[in-house]
């Protein structure tokens, strides 16, 4: 009743279902012209235009750096790289320490978030989830 | 209800009128506040991280119940999207849900992909990044078994785990939208034609794909639908419940993250073109993935209006996997509002609730 009196109520209410049937009708028209070998080809030829530009884009900027002496973005990459074997190394670390200590140690950041309730739910007897 | 009561109850035309002109104002005056304010903050339910390795997080959700289920859950999400659709604001968070009807949550968030992390394959996701967080939650809530909840590509890397793992320690899973014929997802195998798709230049010379091409690709499949969803959003910006929930979906929609090239290259190839994961051909860490293998309790949630991963590209995954508990649901709804928003707190929601409390005991 309520929700019949708020769209006779409204003015923009046609307004509305014509944009939802517009837009239906709109990504149907387009999914169809996508759907097509015609657009792929043309996606297609224009990533590779995308690409080849990134390359010599990149080759270019990397050659420029390098002849001002600045890092260029392999450099950066590559310290990423060790950066991130020593995040492991030490992550496994901190587990061989962990380990070391005791359980206590090895769940000590849950376990600042005060003691876990008890393991025993049950399900409530409404609950019907059977297959 | 009678002729003269539905008369009286029929508005005036100048209520009409005043109506149309208070929304008006609100929505300029809301609109102005639309435009400076800031982004919600979204993913607050609180949470420890009980590991990290690389960008990848293992967040473990402080219970919100005074008992909870024995068996632990576990959420795996997909590598092209950001967790918190999981956790949005508070009374909307599909996880904050599960808390309080008393799971143990755990999460594994995949993080952004670094420019090195572009070697990574499903193989490192399945075989390696799994099973080493799965052994840390046994470890942190000292349980022998527990469950997954895979969403999208999530529940696509939960399904292959579980089929190179049919000893345990899984004991349910539940796949929300996951795709397993990708002869089902026909957009997407007709962009990536290997006719007219270089697939090696683009992953050879940008490393990881951009998160600009995939936000692109997903928006194309709804081509019309950001005009008409800015056109919706100013016709309701009189509407702060409609303002609050546009910003939190937009913001994840837009926030897609790096797909790491060498696990791009691998799922084109071998799941978008050859379709192995259905053919039971995939071979991952040197075993090959057949799903036959799965035999736990199996939950598949499908989308009726699920534009990314169609219902054709899901209806076959019950009839692939051993298992004798399993059941399939489709819900109304689309790929997000599945697991988010109104929609989800009134179907999916209590569906998953009521199917998984049995089995978590």
């Amino acid at each position: 009743m309520a929700d019949q009196r708020n769209s006779s109520s409204d003015p923009l209410s046609s307004w509305r279902e014509w944009m939802s049937q517009s837009e239906t009708r709109l990504n149907s028209l387009f999914n169809e012209v996508m759907a097509t070998d015609g657009y792929s080809r043309v996606m297609g030829t224009l990533t590779k235009v995308f690409v080849s530009m990134q390359k010599s884009m990149g080759e270019g900027m990397e050659r420029y750096f390098t002849a001002l002496s600045l890092p260029t973005r392999s450099d950066v990459i590559d310290l990423g790289k060790r950066l991130s074997m020593i995040e492991s190394r030490l992550s496994a670390i901190e587990a061989g320490l962990g380990k070391l200590a005791g359980p206590a140690a090895v769940n000590g950041e849950s376990a600042a978030s005060g003691p876990r309730p008890p393991r025993t739910k049950k399900p409530s007897s409404g609950k019907g989830g059977a297959a | 209800m009678s002729a003269s009561a539905a008369v009286a109850a029929e508005p005036s035309i100048g209520e009409r009128v005043r109506d149309a002109v208070q929304r008006t104002i609100q929505r300029n005056i809301k609109g102005l506040n639309y435009l400076i304010s800031d982004d919600p903050a979204l993913g607050l339910t609180p949470k420890d991280t009980i590991y990290k390795r690389g960008t990848l997080a293992l967040y473990h959700y402080r219970p919100l119940a005074k008992e909870v289920y024995r068996v632990p859950v576990l959420f795996v999400m997909s590598l092209v999207s950001k967790s918190y659709i999981l956790d949005l604001a508070p009374g909307q968070s599909f996880i904050e849900f599960l808390l309080k009807q008393g799971y143990d949550v755990y999460l594994i968030d995949w993080g952004v992909p670094r420019p090195e992390d572009s070697q990574l394959r499903l193989d490192d996701y399945v075989v390696d990044f799994i099973p080493d967080c799965i052994s840390r939650i046994l470890a942190d809530s000292g349980e022998p078994d527990l469950s997954i909840i895979g969403y999208c590509m999530g529940g696509m890397l939960a399904l292959m785990y579980a089929a190179l793992h049919p000893k345990g320690p899984l004991k349910n899973l539940v796949c929300l939208t996951t795709p397993v014929n990708f002869e089902g997802m026909k957009l997407m195998r007709q962009w990536t034609d290997q006719r007219y798709f270089d697939l090696d230049r683009i992953v050879d010379t940008l490393g990881n794909v951009p998160p600009e091409l995939i936000f692109a690709s997903f928006d194309m499949l709804r081509s019309a639908a950001r005009i008409a969803s800015q056109i919706r959003l100013w016709d309701n910006m009189w509407n702060d419940d409609f303002v609050k929930s546009f910003r939190m979906f937009d913001r994840w929609a837009a926030d897609q993250i790096p797909f790491p090239g060498e696990c791009f290259r691998q799922t084109t190839k071998e799941l978008m073109w050859d379709n192995k994961l259905i053919k039971n051909e995939l071979v991952l860490g040197g075993r090959r993935v057949d799903l036959k293998q799965i035999a736990v309790s199996f939950l598949a949630v499908m989308a009726e209006h699920d534009h990314i991963v169609p219902y054709e590209s899901a209806k076959e995954l019950l009839a692939l996997i051993s298992s004798t508990d399993k059941r399939d649901i489709i819900l109304k709804g689309g790929h997000v509002s599945l697991v988010a928003g109104p929609n989800a707190v009134r179907r999916l929601w209590p569906q998953l609730d009521s199917w998984l409390s049995e089995r978590s005991i």
